[in-house]
């Protein structure tokens, strides 16, 4: 660990410590890990996986990666350095859900979607989508099905595979996958971006809407209510876009940097909810039963590097102005799962994508 | 659109200079039409087949067998035509190794009128030719020795009609032979298809705001300009990929005496038309959803297409008009977009038993040519 990293891990442990009296969850394996009271432990941050990356995904038992240069891959977490399969180089799209992992392989053949079990390909990659007219280039998946965006429509179909004609999820719809942006599923909606220029300056302008996952009924606009928007701000680096959607609202980051909520169907004529007032640019916003969280852009970091530090406010404290800074550091992504957030930080070297994942536990609410 | 279809012809020439790579590639290698016993073929070729189409005697396709040569600028692409009751007897070379297939080929009037290839970059020379359909006695007639920027070209009643890139506009250049291509019709942008029928010219025309394509038309006597027949149809008008060479253009317009027809060649795709006296209404979708449905012809009766199979392919289907219920497939292994063609008694296509390189290389390309009865 450099000396860096130890400051870090350290200023997490004084926040966790800070943030005290809390009760942290903590999955049965980091439990064997500690000698903890009852009362609450924490845990040190754990270096999950040591390997350049550009970008992951978490799911309950797995941590996947791109690695830099290379292969989707994944490990069980909490023995990566065992466990790692290796599924094929993607172009683009790659997908976890369920028990697949999915992804657009390498030219020239991106009118394909390979899939492999999630504890890795017995042979060749199955051949489980193939659109000869078009490369599906945002996609997702939710366990039972894999969603995608063609040239016209959003289709799925069953993960089991894709021989007959794509189930219609939303006709004439685009998703637009800027900063990564793809699809969110809650509950029985599929959740995606439409994303257009605001202006000149780099801002855009974002659209929420939202289907039925089996297309039963037409596509419904959720965000933004009238007199709000929700935006990612100008020359913010971000990775996902700056919404999210839990199990009743739908939280947003609007232009001014505040982050506003509406239930998940949308505002109708309520007004919306303003959960965080402070305006330092905010993107990357993810929800979970005890609050938020969300990366913001205060500052620069040697070498020439955006902070983007990750905050965290529970739901009962956020319009307080009671927020926490749950990484000092230049978060490069992160993943919310379970009682942990996995998090990478923006490499300081000319490259820029991270060496490592890490994990820490989540700040108690 | 400009740069789709400089894509279009950039990713067909990469393919191709990659199916070429470093190796010394025999262009002067002659076709090898081997008839079969087995009833469907009419013969087994080394070539690729890009291009099929078909008159009362002969069956004409683009075969291609090397690669585009960048020291000599052959394209590797031949074009061939044989009699279709005796075809390995009959087989003719109207052009052994400089076909441009990006733009087809048409035949009128017992001659056969192709573009050979004088460039591969951004300014698309060509040069429109012609023989005889019984071959070429000496070199091929130059109708046209040297046209700019035109990326796709359609065959009516009396001349060559092709679309300016540089002047947007469509251009008529008569069988007979004329000093300069004349402007028969208003402007249309970057056209992804182009059709002669009757009195008219019909072109799809991508939308300016997204992907949907609209059909217009204009009569090709110039005395109107185009007017919209039908908009925002879910047609993809070339492959945004290019996958073991295949062409790179979709031929997506077919007529009827009283109809235009087209598929929407998405994966929900479907048969579609409008009458060619109006569309009022919008267009009729004649079928359920249809996997990417492409290669459309169309006769009296019935319509004639390939789809896309998971398991099969590019595969060959039928159903009758106006309602498309869709056959069990005729056969599969279709070797390209457009080698669906059709006569009074016969569908005929090409099938390949190739499988797709990773590399994009058809080493020892070979398809055989087929048919089926109605």
């Amino acid at each position: 660990m450099t000396p860096t990293q130890i400051v870090g891990a350290l200023s997490v442990l004084v926040c966790a410590s800070a943030c005290g009296g809390r009760s942290v969850d903590l999955d049965r394996q980091m439990t064997t890990n500690t000698s903890g009271d009852a009362a609450g432990v924490t845990l040190p941050p754990k270096t999950v996986l040591d390997e350049r990356v550009y970008s992951f995904w978490v799911d309950d038992s797995r941590l996947y990666w791109q690695a830099y240069l290379g292969a989707v891959k994944s490990c069980i977490k909490e023995d990566c350095e065992h466990t790692r399969v290796s599924y094929g180089t993607p172009w683009s799209g790659v997908a976890i859900g369920g028990h697949d992992v999915y992804w657009i392989p390498d030219a020239p053949l991106q009118s394909v979607v390979f899939s492999c079990p999630s504890s890795g390909c017995s042979g060749e990659p199955r051949t489980f989508l193939h659109d000869p007219n078009n490369v599906a280039v945002t996609d997702g998946a939710d366990g039972d099905y894999f969603y995608w965006n063609s040239a016209f429509d959003i289709y799925r179909c069953p993960s089991t595979g894709c021989a007959a004609t794509p189930e219609l999820v939303a006709a004439d719809e685009i998703v637009s996958n800027t900063f990564g942006a793809t699809f969110t599923f809650q509950g029985e909606y599929v959740y995606w971006p439409k994303v257009r220029s605001a202006d000149d300056q780099g801002v855009l302008e974002i659209q929420i809407l939202r289907a039925p996952k089996n297309g039963s009924t037409p596509p419904e606009h959720v965000l933004p209510p009238s007199g709000s928007a929700v935006t990612t701000q100008a020359g913010f680096p971000t990775f996902g876009p700056a919404f999210a959607v839990g199990s009743k609202n739908i939280y947003w980051v609007d232009s001014d940097a505040h982050i506003l909520s509406c239930p998940v169907e949308g505002c109708g004529d309520s007004i919306p909810n303003e959960l965080v007032s402070g305006s330092d640019l905010k993107s990357d916003l993810r929800v979970d039963d005890a609050g938020l969280y969300w990366t913001e852009a205060n500052g620069a970091v040697s070498p020439g590097r955006v902070s983007q530090a990750l905050h965290f406010c529970a739901f009962a404290r956020c319009a307080l102005g009671d927020s926490t800074v749950v990484i000092d550091k230049p978060v490069f992504q992160y993943e919310l799962n379970g009682q942990f957030i996995y998090w990478a930080e923006t490499a300081d070297d000319d490259i820029g994508y991270p060496r490592r994942v890490e994990r820490i536990p989540k700040p108690a609410p | 659109m400009i740069r789709r279809s400089l894509q279009a012809l950039t990713g067909l020439a990469i393919a191709l200079m990659i199916s070429c790579g470093n190796r010394a590639v025999e262009l002067s290698t002659p076709p090898r039409l081997e008839p079969s016993t087995e009833p469907t073929t009419i013969g087994s070729i080394n070539e690729h087949v890009g291009w099929l189409t078909v008159d009362e005697q002969r069956l004409y396709w683009t075969g291609g067998f090397a690669g585009y040569n960048d020291r000599t600028g052959e394209t590797g692409i031949a074009l061939h035509s044989c009699e279709k009751e005796r075809c390995a007897e009959s087989l003719v070379t109207y052009d052994a190794s400089r076909v441009d297939a990006s733009v087809g080929f048409g035949v009128h009037e017992g001659a056969i009128y192709w573009t050979m290839n004088l460039s591969f970059d951004a300014s698309h020379r060509l040069k429109v030719v012609s023989c005889a359909v019984t071959g070429c006695e000496g070199p091929p007639r130059v109708l046209y020795a040297d046209i700019f920027n035109t990326i796709l070209l359609g065959y009516g009643p009396d001349a060559v009609y092709l679309y300016d890139s540089v002047s947007q506009a469509i251009e008529r250049m008569p069988y007979s032979g004329a000093a300069q291509p004349q402007p028969v019709a208003g402007t249309v942008n970057y056209p992804q298809s182009l059709a002669v029928h009757g009195d008219y010219i019909y072109v799809l025309e991508p939308s300016s705001t997204d992907r949907t394509a609209t059909l217009r038309r204009a009569r090709i006597d110039g005395s109107t300009g185009f007017e919209t027949v039908a908009e925002r149809l879910k047609i993809i008008g070339s492959t945004d990929v290019y996958e073991a060479g295949r062409s790179p253009i979709y031929t997506n317009l077919a007529f009827d005496a009283a109809y235009v027809y087209w598929t929407s060649n998405t994966l929900t795709g479907s048969i579609q038309r409008c009458p060619l006296t109006g569309c009022v209404g919008g267009p009729e979708s004649l079928s359920a959803a249809i996997r990417a449905p492409t290669g459309l012809r169309v006769d009296d009766e019935k319509a004639y297409f390939q789809y896309y199979d998971l398991t099969l392919g590019n595969a060959l289907t039928s159903c009758s008009l106006p309602h498309c219920e869709p056959s069990v497939p005729i056969t599969n292994g279709l070797d390209d977009w457009n080698v669906v063609a059709i006569d009074d008694r016969y569908i005929y296509t090409a099938t390949t038993d190739q499988t797709i390189s990773a590399e994009l290389r058809w080493d020892f390309p070979s398809a055989h040519v087929r048919r089926f009865p109605k």
